[in-house]
């Protein structure tokens, strides 16, 4: 006779499905799924604490070890913020140079994201085809910046190193490529009936559990949220950023979404490629003492630098605001409540696009 | 819930709790029911679970913009409810309902509002 028992089940914090580790314990009846806890700790690395009293030049390095994956946005939103409180301005070149790298990053990001789902619900193939797709994005950022992670390719006053014709070529030939492989992808996603399974009408969330967590980015726009910190920056909207959201709110939303903000994010590069004109990357810059919170869009939504430095240019005090921790959060609270089946927990906390590192920064 | 192997998070929740962001969400639940910072992050520790903590400060940003009830904001009901979940909907509905009801009958509001947050906190602690 078939019986329902009700059992506490820990999910992590090593498991196949998660890149990072972190445990969920999950409070179930029978299959069905009553509550979710997310229990993090695990990789800790307390860099708001490091930052303080240490100068600017080491804090911009220590910042980009927040993550390994959105190394550049890290880098770019301390540096803005940096920016902000000298009042330091950037030259155009260099302004577009950052946007470019940015929506690589955003790129290969949300190819991880997407990759993460697909092997999560078992579809190797599909993810194999992704993650293959990924190198494409991590060449040509390689071929900006110099490496892979962590750059350190925003600088005060602008960036780094400037980048050839040759390279401008071949990161729009990247594009085209990026594009036309992942229209094939798209389809295979959307008309897959056992990816439909896994995917649509689980891990709902509504909208006033949206709007009480404060969650952002692509989990936030897949319910309909029009939350983009691009939506304030007058270059975005020159180069043909438009918001971009969903309403279904559920696994499938978040993850086509990202692939429609692939297809943006890869206009905008090529868009970026043709606004570029020559001219200088850097403006000198002196920084000065003061306090400024600055937010970007990272990949998985808004990160805010709320940063003071003293007049030597060390920082006072620093609060890094990820977006993975409302995303997380509401992740556990409220899209795996009441999951019909347990075997979908993993798939809803991935399908959040969740960085641990970035949570516990 | 008890888990048999659960590890005791209380450390890691302090840990967070001391987190820039999270400390001055702490500050300001701390201010409006009137105790310490201690007392409040001890409150914390024991009802709430490590992502609600790490995710406080974008919870109380939510909650402090929720004014669409004067006295709830007042007693700051969004705040322990939604935003920190340490209060249940069920008792926060009940000392609304009570302290409308005092108001009603005349008695002055600032009293009214000491008296029903030194009840919530009788409750929550």
């Amino acid at each position: 006779m078939k019986k329902v028992v009700d059992v506490s089940l820990p999910v992590g914090p090593i498991h196949p499905c998660f890149k990072e580790p972190a445990r969920i314990k999950c409070e179930t009846a029978g299959e069905r799924v009553l509550s979710t806890e997310v229990e993090l700790g695990y990789v800790k690395k307390g860099i708001e604490k490091i930052m303080v009293g240490r100068p600017w030049q080491e804090v911009i390095f220590l910042a980009e070890r927040v993550c390994g994956i959105c190394s550049v946005v890290h880098n770019t939103a301390i540096v803005e913020t940096i920016e902000k409180i000298s009042g330091i301005s950037v030259p155009r070149r260099a302004a577009i140079l950052r946007i470019i790298l940015n929506e690589l990053d955003r790129i290969q990001s949300h190819l991880l994201a997407n990759y993460s789902y697909c092997y999560t619900i078992e579809h190797e193939t599909l993810a194999m085809y992704l993650l293959n797709l990924r190198e494409t994005a991590m060449d040509a950022i390689e071929s900006v910046s110099g490496t892979r992670v962590m750059s350190a390719y925003v600088v005060p006053g602008g960036v780094r190193e400037d980048i050839s014709d040759e390279t401008v070529k071949s990161i729009v030939s990247a594009m085209d490529k990026i594009e036309k492989e992942l229209k094939r992808f798209v389809k295979m996603f959307e008309s897959g009936p056992l990816i439909a399974l896994r995917s649509k009408g689980i891990g709902v969330l509504s909208h006033e559990d949206a709007a009480a967590s404060g969650v952002v980015g692509p989990t936030a726009r897949a319910c309909g949220l029009e939350r983009d910190a691009r939506k304030d920056d007058e270059l975005y909207k020159e180069l043909g950023w438009h918001m971009i959201t969903r309403t279904e709110s559920d696994n499938f939303a978040r993850i086509m979404l990202r692939f429609d903000e692939l297809f943006q994010s890869v206009n905008l590069v090529r868009n970026a490629a043709a606004a570029l004109e020559p001219g200088k990357i850097r403006n000198g810059a002196v920084i000065t003492a003061g306090h400024a919170v600055h937010t970007v869009e990272a990949p998985r939504g808004d990160l805010t630098y709320d940063l003071e430095l003293d007049e030597f240019g060390q920082v006072v005090r620093v609060a890094i605001q990820t977006p993975s921790i409302p995303n997380v959060e509401v992740a556990s609270h409220a899209m795996m409540k009441n999951l019909t089946s347990a075997a979908d927990v993993t798939s809803v906390f991935i399908s959040s696009d969740p960085c641990i590192a970035c949570a516990e920064r | 819930m008890k888990l048999e192997y659960e590890r005791d998070l209380s450390s890691m929740k302090l840990v967070s709790l001391k987190g820039t962001a999270q400390d001055e969400a702490v500050l300001i639940l701390a201010k409006r029911l009137g105790i310490s910072r201690q007392a409040m992050r001890k409150i914390l520790i024991e009802k709430c679970d490590l992502m609600t903590i790490e995710n406080l400060p974008k919870r109380i940003i939510a909650a402090e913009s929720d004014k669409s009830d004067e006295l709830a904001y007042e007693l700051s009901l969004p705040h322990l409810t939604t935003a920190a979940g340490i209060l249940n909907s069920a008792s926060a509905e009940k000392f609304l309902v009570e302290a409308n009801e005092k108001i009603k009958q005349g008695e002055q509001k600032s009293a009214v509002i000491k008296e029903t947050i030194n009840k919530i906190l009788e409750e929550i602690k």
